[in-house]
């Protein structure tokens, strides 16, 4: 037995592609693939993977993670030469580790990175007026609740490119989650004359809590 | 074409997308014709269709063919198009669908026609054949509805009876040689009429008698032929069959591999249009299903795999089969599933074998209540077979019993309706007669009750439909009849049964109807929050159509009926021989037992009746 991380990108038409389409996706790329999968015991057995930190339909991805264990002899050569020709348009894999038990887990992720292009471009002016603010309050829905929340200390860093790209790090995973939309909401909310409009987002990368990669 | 901005805000956007694995990309320079492939339902549904998956490969299998899919937006994503003005789009290319040499319509079920017309009219593409100039793609259409073509006869350009196999590739051969010579459409169709199995609806005239029966149909151009004759594959072991089908993205209704082990069936239920119009009975060897199983499930990585075919269990080398596929499916742990298998030892043993541990419910589908009824429409199950079946289906343990019967079959009385509940409870009294150690601990008989229709091309064609009033009171009736807590009962809404047996024995004054129906909004007829009756109704007043004319009616059998110009093999008289038959309550013998004359040997010739 032996588990893997792979890095995984969602380019163009993938972002519609939801997460539980994503896991049967990955499945049948698997089998395709020739690459042998574990499954859980019990009735239903299942194939053993997971999604390290799932992307919202609608947005792009430059660095997902999928974690997947395969039965005996499958090295990370081999698994890279079996996905060659097996991906859907729009999504690489570009590394693959081999995961041991130092490894990172999911929940040491603490941070995303996106970067979000607007119509209308916004300036590095209004960017540091935002990141003044002491409080920046928002109604947050959970599955149970909808509450004002205070999410200034969920928005670490941000800044805009020469060629008027938002590129912003936000806090991902399991103890505090801040979703990109969510931000934008509050950007539009906090910033005088600024409007999202059709703006679209791309995520940049899953970080723990140096800011280094899941890889 | 960006559609970024709508897929956002419609739901499931992965329907409209394309690039599934193993969907066809092709360099447009090389293509001489662009053929559309129209399922007019949404993506999941069309995604299920097997005799999609078949011609989209075997039309792409030509270099010069691009065949691309389109299916009916979604009502969210309809809006989106309309007030966005984008047009019916492939998923393939997002070509507009207007930019087609063919838009090819699989006919399914009566109820998705105004969804064609929808999609015509949001490909912006008059709906009418004679209102569409060259500019226009060539409308065509096929599948078990075409066999009744008429209903959507002023709206098509051309009609393919029978296997699209057979028939779609001289249709293009032929279109590829006129359009190279700059032929216009009026040219191409006065030449791909004399193709066998190929309708123009244009080249018929029909006449009415005052009663609304036609006085006369006839054709007005010599090359058309009297009769349309449906095309068949002889050899159906030969016969194309794809082993790269597309594997969507989002979980479709039917998510699988599906085998298809045989065309046609052996059994001759009276009611049954399927049994009739894809006859004769065809098979596959076991050698050929157990490699294209394997190439299948090694190009797709799908994980499950089921047979295909009207009734699994006539498949004459099932043992070998499935002794195959179980060799293939347990080494890649992959799922395999019979549907439509008879309750015999040998399909107990093979479903343990298959299933292992979940004991899901088991299905019979008895039909009728009583064993008059039964062979009235020749469903040749006795109730001796039902209770031995349910004995050994709590003897294996199961505890979830489904019961499959129709109300409104010809002859029908109350005790047919009443032997209904006296089944259902019969069964309940087996499962208390089985012993406790080896039965399920918890028992559960559902009775499901669907509505006759009668259908073209079955011996019951000329019979009236029930009226929704006589429909309620039967359903009424057995619910007072079910008196029993372990049977629970469910039964539909008639309003769409009525409709269907409506359109399914229409003409082609018909039509007016449904355009009008389609422009009063209706859309996804069959889907059960979309469908508006009232809407329809509207519709028939304003085309002039009293409906009951097509369903609540008996024809006798000198009336020219709408579809007779049609040859599906099965003869105009073996269908009258079985509904005399019908009516004196005997029953016909299956294939095997013994050849029932019914016309298939003499319309294809001998010796493929398998």
């Amino acid at each position: 037995m032996a588990k893997f991380r792979l890095q995984f990108t969602k380019y163009g038409d993938m972002k519609y592609v939801s997460h539980l389409d994503l896991i049967r996706l990955f499945t049948r790329i698997f089998h395709r693939a020739d690459l042998p999968l574990c499954y859980s015991e019990g009735f239903n057995p299942h194939p053993k993977m997971s999604v390290l930190l799932p992307l919202s339909v609608g947005f792009e991805s430059a660095c997902e993670y999928i974690d997947v264990e395969f039965r005996d002899g499958v090295g990370m050569l081999d698994c890279m030469k079996k996905l060659k020709g097996q991906l859907p348009l729009g999504m690489e894999i570009p590394q693959i580790t081999q995961l041991n038990e130092t490894s990172k887990k999911a929940k040491a992720i603490r941070y995303a990175s996106y970067e979000f292009r607007f119509p209308a471009p916004i300036t590095q002016e209004q960017v540091d007026e935002f990141m003044a603010l002491s409080s920046v309050e928002v109604i947050k829905k959970t599955k149970r609740s909808e509450g004002l929340a205070d999410i200034r200390a969920d928005i670490m860093d941000m800044y805009v490119t020469d060629d008027g790209v938002l590129r912003a790090v936000i806090s991902a995973g399991s103890e505090a989650n801040l979703k990109a939309d969510l931000f934008v909401t509050a950007l539009e909310k906090y910033i005088p004359d600024f409007c999202a409009g059709d703006y679209s987002v791309l995520r940049t990368g899953i970080l723990d809590e140096r800011g280094i990669s899941m890889m | 074409m960006n559609l970024d901005k709508i897929l956002k805000v419609v739901e499931r956007p992965s329907r409209y997308i394309g690039n599934e694995f193993n969907s066809v990309h092709k360099d447009l320079n090389g293509i001489n014709i662009r053929f559309g492939f129209c399922f007019a339902d949404v993506y999941e549904i069309g995604m299920s269709h097997l005799g999609m998956k078949i011609l989209y490969h075997l039309l792409n299998s030509a270099e010069d063919i691009y065949c691309e899919r389109f299916f009916t937006p979604w009502v969210d994503m309809e809006e989106q198009m309309r007030k966005n003005n984008i047009p019916l789009f492939s998923l393939e290319t997002k070509t507009p669908a207007r930019d087609f040499d063919f838009l090819g319509f699989t006919l399914q079920y009566e109820m998705s026609y105004t969804n064609i017309l929808n999609m015509l009219d949001l490909g912006g593409i008059p709906l009418r054949s004679d209102e569409r100039d060259d500019s226009y793609p060539i409308i065509c259409a096929g599948g078990p509805c075409a066999y009744n073509p008429e209903p959507l006869a002023p709206f098509v350009d051309l009609f393919m009876m029978g296997e699209g196999e057979e028939v779609m590739m001289e249709v293009m051969d032929l279109y590829r040689t006129m359009k190279a010579e700059g032929k216009t459409k009026d040219e191409f169709l006065a030449e791909v009429v004399k193709i066998e199995g190929i309708y123009v609806p244009k080249f018929y005239d029909v006449e009415y008698n005052e009663d609304g029966t036609i006085k006369s149909f006839t054709k007005n151009y010599d090359a058309a032929p009297d009769t349309v004759k449906k095309r068949i594959i002889k050899d159906f072991d030969k016969c194309f069959a794809p082993d790269n089908i597309i594997v969507p993205f989002m979980e479709v209704v039917h998510d699988r591999i599906m085998l298809e082990i045989f065309r046609g069936c052996i059994r001759g239920c009276r009611f049954c249009q399927a049994g009739m119009i894809y006859r004769p009975v065809r098979e596959r060897s076991p050698e050929t299903l157990l490699s294209l199983a394997e190439r299948l499930i090694k190009n797709t990585g799908y994980e499950e795999i089921s047979l295909s075919s009207l009734s699994t269990s006539d498949y004459t080398r099932l043992k070998e089969l499935t002794d195959g596929l179980l060799d293939l499916t347990e080494e890649q742990k992959i799922s395999l599933s019979l549907p439509s298998l008879r309750l015999d030892n040998f399909s107990m043993e093979l479903m343990q074998k298959v299933q292992k541990v979940r004991k899901s419910g088991l299905t019979f589908a008895p039909e009728a209540g009583t064993q008059r009824l039964r062979d009235v429409i020749n469903k040749n199950i006795t109730e001796e077979d039902l209770t031995n079946a349910a004995q050994m289906a709590f003897n294996g343990g199961y505890g979830t019993i489904k019961l499959y019967f129709m109300i409104g079959l010809p002859t029908e009385t109350n005790d047919d309706i009443a032997g209904i509940a006296h089944l259902a409870d019969e069964v309940v009294s087996i499962y208390k007669h089985t012993p406790n150690e080896i039965r399920n601990k918890n028992l559960r008989v559902t009775v499901s009750v669907s509505s006759f229709v009668p259908k073209p091309f079955t011996p019951f064609q000329w019979v009236a439909q029930n009226t929704k009033d006589e429909i309620f009171t039967k359903q009424m009736f057995l619910k007072e009849q079910i008196n029993n807590r372990y049977v629970s009962y469910n039964w539909h809404d008639s309003a769409l049964s009525i409709l269907e047996g409506i359109v399914a024995r229409g003409d082609r004054k018909l039509a007016d109807a449904i355009e009008a129906a389609f422009k009063n909004g209706a859309r996804f007829d069959s889907w059960h929050e979309h469908f508006r009756p009232d809407v329809w109704y509207k519709a028939f007043e304003q085309a002039e159509i009293n409906p009951d004319f097509y369903n609540t009616r008996e024809r006798d059998y000198e009336e020219i009926l709408p579809w007779d110009f049609i040859d599906v093999g099965v003869s105009k008289k073996f269908l009258i021989s079985e509904s005399e038959k019908s009516k004196r309550g005997e029953t016909t013998k299956n294939c095997r037992e013994g050849c029932s004359g019914c016309g298939v040997m003499q319309a294809f010739g001998g010796g493929l009746c398998g």
